[in-house]
């Protein structure tokens, strides 16, 4: 089964309707003579691959101008799920970090499973830039063992490489009181290699395991004409690392539990996880430390015959220590306030990075529920601190903010989120959110 | 037909892309009534080789590592045996499934081959304690989301395309079961798992979806609704692989779903009592089928340029699972109009004059079936081995036969032609056995088409 896709192609796509004669079905006998051409000779399961792909493309590509009305609508939408879904190469869109602009790149997949051995493979290749010169390139292995289990669970592990070059990211210095007018800029180019694995145990328990190279170097020199680069503004002294670049192996462990184990839209649910990770520098410079992180959602939608809405309440928690004569290099510290690196969202009245400090404590409270289905009515309030020390990880100034927006929803579960958030001082910050997960991973993950 | 006053619930399961025969077919070895097959009983040819036969030894990963074709033109090329576009006979001769898969760069054996009884544990002790419909067709000759739509609306409305764009069609059946005061729900796995439901039922969605941990909350506590629609993992997530068994996800991993959806009706009396559960397939996936799909006797009237949607698509397995359904193998023909006609005549009302589209209000639904006055309480141990009753016939062991030993040679002299390394090291003069000519046959093919 091939899925629903994104709405970007149902707009772009969308878009050809005009009219057109019915006729003899040319697409259709053109792809079917192509197959045949193709089988007169062997090829390698890729060659295949590609081969299928490319036909399928200008079978479709033709039956949008076949048609007419909504069927040409139709045809449009197929002929864009062959060009962004499934296996083969494919265009891929969307931003690479926060405040990166617009990316645009090009993904490959392929999945193999084994015959002989209990084991699935998911593979992707992928590149990506940006307007602004952001870039990101990698690849990705998915391994499922795949013997038998009788709630489908299966031991998982990813590997990954990738780099990332990130010209101009925001700065506004360390801890909970830094000021917005400090803002500055620096760059950063990161690469890294993980292993990581999750296995599954009874009650919803997963154990999980995480090796790690990791290269960064940070590049100064990056403002703009309204804001400064970094080294303008800050020194090693307050920014940990700011000139240096550093190499980490990083091992680690933890435990995710989820209940209950199969995802439902009434009832309550948890999901916690937690890993405590050794961040060892591995070339001598000053910068080893042990992080530990602390996720614990909570939600909650009262199964009744109209819709009371969802209450869902995120908790995280996370904590670093550098032994004597370390610390934690700012580049490598977590950030509150919009969306952090990792494109997770609190404190979002905020700038994007706003508050970073190696120790960070946050709780955020959501409720959304349909107003008129499709559409749903979200309500927010975020709170959080990050912290310098361990010791000063309490509830006491707090930065907060709160927000209003709305969602579109489908199979009962928002899918685009548009909200305006306010509170804090700092201002007003408006921004949307688009989750197709809803609408079924239309390709096989890719890498990023 | 009457409602049936005992069934307060219909619930169905629709799996991915395999055929009646791969996955059914070798029951037939015990249960002669089955209209199955037996190794060797049909062959498809292929170009360059000899005709290949029907088998068993398919496997659960990792053989149809290309994905079969199954879109128009190639389930036109299986069911004829010649090219869209090509002049065809007038009836479908099943022979064109190995050529199809050949053509995209797969192993043609692969296409041909069947699951024995015992390996699919689940899916053969369902079928071997309840009504296996054998003659239960996918509704169109092409892919996935055409024919889903015909088991939500009764029609594609002349698609056969895969857009998910179902925006503008109405009624389904679920909004007429609401409207007619029932209620009616699509359970998906999880919130990636994604269904075609996503795009027509955009209203009340609270009523209308529910994932997977609620189908089993609802099972539970006597909370299901008069009808659901259970879409099945599509996609690896997680700790999660996808269990649809589309061609390559692992075909275990579904069989043991299909065990959880059965578990979780079974496990409650009442509502075990008041179920009729349907297990069934969307399309047969590009698989071999040998029965010929037979011509659409009340179309809908809506057609594409390159089809009238006046013949079935290929045979898909379907079980009719209910404690008011007797052990047994129905020939009635039937396709995804028939789900929705049942929920219809169930709940609303005489598909006839019930249903909004030609080929649902003529479809033969299912209640028939529950012939059983009082309800017939079967516990399945799946976890044993298959019964007595279905013991399968292994054929692995016999001699070989003149058919099968006459491939080996040919293939061998293919190998021997276009890959001499390969043929140094494959004696014919070995084969004794039906398992070793299945053996050398695969082995050459995957030389001659790796």
């Amino acid at each position: 089964m091939m899925p629903p896709h994104t709405g970007l192609f149902l707009l772009c796509f969308g878009l050809i309707i005009s009219a057109s004669v019915y006729g003899a079905d040319p697409c259709d006998t053109r792809a079917a003579q192509q197959k045949v051409a193709w089988g007169k000779s062997s090829h390698s399961s890729i060659a295949s691959e590609f081969h299928k792909q490319q036909v399928e493309l200008e079978q479709t590509w033709c039956h949008i101008w076949l048609a007419q009305g909504w069927d040409r609508l139709h045809n449009a939408e197929d002929f864009g799920r062959v060009l962004v879904t499934g296996e083969g190469l494919h265009p891929t869109a969307g931003n690479i970090v926060p405040g990166s602009g617009f990316a645009g790149g090009l993904t490959t997949n392929f999945s193999r499973a084994f015959q002989t051995k209990p084991v699935r493979l998911e593979a992707s290749v992928e590149a990506r830039g940006s307007t602004t010169s952001f870039w990101e390139s990698g690849g990705k292995l998915d391994v499922w063992g795949t013997r038998d289990s009788r709630d489908d669970r299966h031991t998982h592990a990813v590997f990954t490489a990738r780099h990332y070059g990130l010209p101009q990211l925001n700065y506004f210095g360390l801890g909970n009181s830094s000021a917005v007018a400090n803002q500055t800029l620096y760059g950063l180019d990161m690469t890294l290699t993980r292993a990581a694995v999750e296995i599954p145990v009874p009650a919803g328990f997963s154990i999980t395991g995480e090796s790690e190279g990791l290269w960064s170097d940070p590049r100064g020199f990056h403002g703009s004409q309204t804001i400064p680069s970094i080294d303008r503004v800050f020194t090693p002294t307050n920014t940990p690392a700011l000139n240096s670049s550093t190499a980490y192996f990083v091992s680690g462990g933890g435990i995710r539990w989820i209940y209950p184990v199969a995802e439902r839209l009434n009832g309550y649910s948890t999901e916690f996880t937690s890993s405590f990770r050794l961040f060892h520098e591995a070339s001598g410079e000053p910068f080893s430390f042990r992080r530990f992180d602390i996720v614990w959602i909570q939600r909650y939608t009262p199964a009744a015959r109209f819709d009371l809405g969802r209450i869902s309440a995120i908790s995280r928690l996370v904590e670093s220590w550098a032994p004597t004569g370390n610390s934690v290099p700012f580049y490598l510290q977590p950030t509150i306030g919009g969306t952090d690196i990792d494109n997770y969202d609190v404190l979002r009245s905020y700038r994007d990075y706003r508050f970073r400090a190696p120790n960070v404590l946050t709780f955020q409270a959501e409720y959304e529920r349909a107003i008129r289905d499709p559409l749903g009515l979200l309500l927010f309030y975020d709170v959080g601190k990050a912290a310098l020390t361990r010791g000063e990880l309490d509830i006491s100034h707090m930065r907060h903010s709160f927000g209003a927006g709305f969602t579109v929803r489908a199979g009962g579960l928002p899918v685009f989120k548009f909200y305006y958030a306010w509170g804090g001082s700092e201002g007003t910050h408006t921004a949307y959110t688009g989750n197709t997960n809803n609408f079924a991973r239309g390709t096989l993950a890719g890498v990023f | 037909m009457p409602a049936n006053d005992k069934i307060r619930h219909i619930v169905v399961l629709m799996m991915e892309n395999r055929s009646f025969d791969h996955m059914l077919g070798l029951m037939k070895q015990t249960n002669p009534l089955i209209r199955g097959v037996n190794v060797n009983d049909y062959t498809n040819p292929i170009t360059g080789l000899p005709p290949l036969p029907v088998t068993d030894g398919a496997q659960y990963q990792g053989m149809l590592v290309i994905d079969p074709g199954h879109d128009f033109t190639d389930v036109f090329y299986q069911m004829y045996g010649v090219p869209y576009g090509t002049a065809a006979p007038s009836e479908p001769a099943m022979n064109g499934f190995a050529r199809s898969y050949q053509q995209l760069g797969g192993n043609p054996g692969d296409i041909m081959r069947c699951f024995r009884p015992e390996e699919l544990p689940v899916l053969n002790a369902l079928a071997s304690n309840y009504t296996i419909c054998d003659q239960w067709f996918s509704s169109v000759p092409g892919p996935t989301l055409p024919n889903r739509a015909f088991a939500h609306f009764g029609t594609s409305f002349g698609r056969l395309d895969m857009s998910p764009d179902y925006f503008r069609a109405k009624p389904s059946i679920y909004q007429r079961m609401k409207r007619a005061g029932q209620t009616a729900k699509i359970y998906y796995y999880a919130r990636w798992s994604g269904t075609q439901g996503l795009t027509f039922l955009l209203s009340d969605q609270r009523n209308y979806f529910g994932l997977w941990g609620d189908f089993l909350d609802d099972c539970k506590n006597n909370r299901l609704p008069d009808y659901s629609f259970i879409e099945p993992p599509y996609y690896d997530n997680g700790p999660s692989v996808a269990a649809d068994q589309h061609p390559d996800h692992n075909v275990r991993a579904g069989d043991n779903f299909l065990r959880q959806v059965y578990e979780a009706v079974r496990s409650n009396n009442d509502l075990w009592n008041s179920t009729l559960l349907m297990i069934v397939w969307d399309e047969h996936g590009g698989i071999f089928d040998h029965e010929i799909p037979p011509m659409v006797g009340h179309p809908d009237g809506f057609t594409a340029p390159a089809f009238q949607f006046d013949r079935l698509g290929v045979r898909v397995p379907a079980i009719a699972i209910s404690p008011y359904i007797p052990a047994g193998v129905d020939h009635t023909v039937y396709e995804h109009t028939s789900l929705p006609a049942t929920v219809t005549e169930q709940f609303i009302g005489d598909p006839g004059s019930n249903s909004p589209y030609a080929r649902e209000q003529y479809a033969n639904t299912l209640l028939h079936l529950l012939t059983l006055p009082e309800p017939r309480q079967v516990d399945i141990d799946f976890d044993a081995k298959p019964a007595a009753a279905v013991q399968p016939v292994s054929t692995a062991d016999k001699d070989v036969s003149k058919l099968h030993l006459d491939q080996v040679n040919e293939v061998h002299g293919v190998l021997k032609r276009n890959h001499p390394d390969v043929a140094r090291g494959l004696d014919p003069s070995t084969v004794k056995t039906e398992a070793d000519a299945s053996k050398f046959i695969a082995t050459g093919l995957a030389a001659i088409h790796p």
